[in-house]
């Protein structure tokens, strides 16, 4: 109660809080911890199991919540270990999000800047032509025919070209380079850069905050995403993390991951414990960097929601 | 920005003014070569990828064979869709859209907005980023891996049914019972998305001036009445656009959700339209049924958010006065 009396002392406002209030302030304060306990606890069990060591799992068979006797990396040790395809997959997933982000992040620029400039003829026909595609598409199947009529399935080539651009990030980005000041490229321009110089050494310096937001969501987007290669890759030495995570978990059998010869060890972790590793380990890169953007991404979602 | 601020402005260029188009799209396509240069990559992606799908939707008029190709399959009319309005399948999937969809309007849409006041009621500045950031989390989470949580939590030995077991009940197959699956659908939604739905109603409270606030106190306004005397009437135009974009993107339920989540058990009540184009398409095979499903759906939602973006403009309009 110390900091809510310091904080309205702040304010200036020199009113007591009322018992009313306070038993307010306390509980909306406990209806906001349950509801991130709540948030929290799926994801902590899950990891909490991957931690236990398979004795205390063999002896609790029908236990949800293990409390580990110790803590041990084991499980893990013995997924990346045994198994070919998670690294397979994780390299695939690495790749993807790397060369995807950098990609749909190269094509927003490009495309958003052009668009920003009012004076540009004939920007409003091509703002019409992108705008549309945001309020109809062609749907699943004759994107898939126009995908594999471009010979790109079952290439890698498939999980970056068919999303290479996102026309709503594109739309935010254009309404970001629209509120730099003019006066900055201009005066780039008079002493003989191009729009090209102007764009990647003056203003995209500027931009970087909304580029981490939007590329943040790019990196998010291609980390997670699962549909396209169910759609257009069929040879499992393509398959991303996400994809094959999903195989174990719809057939409910860790074969998938091809553990080879270490699938007849004396000491085999249940399949349960095999599934919530490889879990935790395609959940746990973004949850570990999404933190450090939360102000980046804040801001990027309310350039997009002031109207462009 | 003033357009002759940027232009050269020498003599010549007036009398090019009368000249004809074909001549000022030179000058335009010369003078800002870089600027076009730039678009190309853009323009050539929506073409390939968002228009040329829209043309491929004419298979959806055709008994397409993927074989004989665009060209060489059979028009068939109006065949496909006389078929898709007799399936009870494709009936069926578009009611669960319907019905879906409004219980997660009902149920999905207020939360955010209630989270949102509620965390800006709080005033300890590290309890506040920290519940942002968690309620964030999810929202980082594939729906692969939301599917593994939420089976851990829901299989017969997970604590849910250890729970319903404690008070006596019968262990639930929540996933595979058609009466708890739309409840899972809708409640796995609120999970995840709610915090990060927050940040948009959260960054319209933080505008609220403090003066407002403050004056309110002086005249002994407890803090329910603050809530619903300014801090929500001062965000109702930001919840009302919000509900306008919600209600044109109505049709669109959550695919990767519903295709994570089901299974043929619970297709009566959780096969949606786009769940039925992706069955109908990638396992039957048959295109052109899955096609003109996928335009059915399309044409809807395009009617939608026209109306919708109509509405909102009328709306912004108004309350501009």
């Amino acid at each position: 109660m110390g900091k809510l009396v310091q904080t309205n002392q702040k304010m200036k406002v020199n009113i007591q809080n009322s018992w009313g209030d306070q038993i307010f302030s306390i509980t909306s304060g406990l209806v906001l911890a349950i509801i991130c306990l709540l948030t929290l606890l799926p994801v902590v069990t899950v990891m909490l199991n991957s931690l236990t060591p398979t004795k205390d799992l063999v002896n609790n068979p029908n236990s949800f919540i293990v409390i580990p006797s110790y803590i041990t990396f084991n499980h893990y040790i013995w997924l990346f270990k045994g198994s070919q395809r998670i690294f397979t997959a994780y390299t695939i997933t690495i790749l993807r999000t790397l060369v995807g982000t950098f990609l749909c992040l190269f094509m927003t620029v490009v495309t958003a800047y052009p668009l920003s400039k009012k004076y540009l003829p004939g920007r409003n026909g091509i703002m019409k032509l992108f705008f549309f595609t945001l309020i109809f598409s062609g749907g699943m199947i004759p994107t898939f025919l126009v995908v594999n009529g471009m010979k790109i399935t079952d290439t890698f080539f498939a999980l970056l070209i068919p999303c290479a651009l996102n026309v709503y990030y594109m739309i935010i980005m254009r309404t970001f380079f629209a509120s730099i000041p003019e006066e900055i490229s201009e005066a780039a321009r008079i002493d003989g850069a191009s729009d090209v110089t102007v764009l990647f050494k003056i203003i995209l310096p500027l931009a970087l905050p909304s580029m981490a937001a939007i590329g943040l969501f790019y990196a998010v987007f291609h980390w997670n995403s699962f549909m396209d290669v169910v759609m257009y890759i069929n040879k499992r030495s393509l398959w991303p993390l996400q994809m094959l995570l999903r195989e174990i978990l719809v057939t409910n059998d860790i074969g998938e991951l091809s553990l080879g010869g270490l699938i007849q060890d004396a000491a085999r972790p249940p399949a349960s414990v095999i599934t919530n590793c490889t879990l935790v380990v395609s959940a746990l890169p973004l949850m570990c960097i999404y933190p450090f953007l939360q102000k980046y991404f804040v801001k990027g979602l309310m350039i997009g929601s002031v109207k462009g | 920005m003033n357009s002759t601020t940027i232009l050269p402005l020498n003599p010549k260029e007036t009398s090019k003014m009368e000249a004809s188009w074909i001549s000022r799209l030179i000058t335009a396509l010369v003078r800002y070569k870089y600027l076009y240069l730039l678009l190309v990559p853009g323009i050539l992606y929506i073409i390939i990828f968002c228009y040329g799908p829209m043309i491929g939707l004419v298979i959806s008029f055709q008994d397409f064979k993927i074989t004989k190709g665009v060209f060489g399959s059979k028009f068939v009319g109006f065949d496909n869709f006389t078929y898709l309005l007799k399936s009870p399948q494709f009936l069926a999937a578009f009611r669960n859209t319907c019905i879906i969809s409004l219980y997660k309007i009902i149920f999905s849409f207020p939360t955010p907005i209630l989270l949102a006041l509620l965390i800006n009621e709080i005033r300890i500045n590290i309890f506040k980023r920290s519940v942002q950031t968690i309620i964030y989390l999810p929202h980082f989470l594939s729906w692969v891996i939301m599917y593994g949580l939420i089976f851990n939590l829901l299989k017969d030995f997970g604590p849910i049914n250890q729970l319903v077991r404690a008070f006596g009940g019968d262990t639930i197959f929540f996933l595979s019972d058609v009466r708890y699956f739309r409840g899972v659908v809708v409640l796995s939604d609120i999970w995840k998305e709610m915090g990060w739905n927050s940040i948009i109603y959260l960054a319209a409270l933080a505008g609220v001036p403090l003066e407002l606030y403050e004056s309110a106190k002086m005249d002994g306004a407890n803090r329910v009445n603050i809530i619903f005397g300014i801090s929500l009437p001062y965000i109702l135009p930001t919840i009302i656009i919000m509900f306008l974009l919600r209600i044109g993107n109505v049709l669109n339920v959550g695919f990767e959700q519903i295709i994570s989540l089901y299974n043929p058990s619970v297709y009566s009540v959780g096969d949606i339209i786009d769940t039925y184009v992706f069955r109908v398409g990638f396992i039957q095979t048959e295109f052109g049924v899955s096609a003109a499903a996928g335009m059915f759906k399309s044409v809807i939602a395009c009617i939608m958010v026209v109306f919708m973006n109509n509405m909102m403009r009328k709306y912004e309009q108004e309350s501009l006065f």
